[in-house]
């Protein structure tokens, strides 16, 4: 998929951990995988606002586009 | 969903099909057995074949009636014996597999795994098991020492019933599809 998550490197930059993400925006760890891995079909508004909230950054940090 | 009463009543009824099959595969058999082993027992007998059922009745006459097929047993070759046996095994056997895989179907219902792959699998099991069903009930050749006797029989209703068990089997699919992308939406 031509969309990339870079949550690791959010998570890097802030130095927190998944587990500790995972509890704050709610979601398990297994979910926070899912997504980290980019086997994610979709991300709920509701989930990248809790992340964005969490990681104090924009969208456009965790997710970005390369042409494939 | 565990405690839904018509699913576990089905299950009940899809398990009793079951030992009610394997039971008459056990008798038709030990029949089978006995007719090649005391041949001489079964003279007066005669044979009703239809496209679906098989029923031996001992008597000279049997009741008039234009629809059936009836047969003197001991007039048949070893050859149409043996094909009857294998036909109608095949026919309970076809019946038991659809029985379990309905079974595994309402089961996976029941522990909330409607949508799982292996419902898709088992619509198409169900599909394939009608058709050979169908195949099966379709036709009937009888093989007597002075000649044989053959009649072609289409029944709908094993096709109706494939047709339905693969649309099924496409729902479920696209059901799965579903499930899998919400699954992965986080």
């Amino acid at each position: 998929m031509p969309i990339i998550i870079n949550l690791d490197v959010m998570l890097a930059k802030r130095k927190m951990r998944s587990k500790e993400l995972a509890e704050i925006i709610g979601i398990t760890t297994a979910n926070l995988s899912i997504l980290k891995s980019g086997k994610a079909k979709a991300v709920r508004f509701s989930t990248l606002e809790a992340i964005c909230k969490a990681l104090e950054c924009q969208p456009a940090d965790i997710l970005e586009y390369i042409k494939e | 969903m565990k405690k839904n009463k018509l699913l576990s009543i089905a299950i009940i009824i899809c398990k009793s099909s079951k030992i009610i099959y394997i039971l008459s595969l056990i008798v038709f058999t030990c029949f089978f057995a006995h007719l090649q082993i005391d041949r001489d027992y079964y003279k007066d007998a005669n044979i009703k074949v239809n496209s679906s059922d098989i029923d031996v009745k001992f008597s000279d006459k049997w009741e008039e009636n234009s629809n059936e097929n009836v047969f003197a047993l001991n007039k048949m070759t070893t050859t149409a014996i043996y094909s009857i046996y294998f036909k109608y095994s095949l026919v309970i056997i076809m019946m038991l597999l659809i029985t379990n895989e309905f079974q595994k179907i309402i089961e996976s219902v029941q522990t909330l795994k409607t949508f799982k792959r292996n419902n898709v699998i088992s619509f198409k099991k169900i599909g394939i098991y009608a058709f050979i069903y169908f195949l099966l009930t379709c036709y009937t050749i009888i093989d007597y020492h002075e000649g044989s006797k053959g009649q072609l029989q289409i029944s709908f209703i094993p096709l109706i019933f494939m047709l339905f068990a693969f649309i099924m089997a496409e729902i479920f699919k696209e059901g799965n599809v579903l499930m899998e992308e919400n699954d992965l939406t986080v």
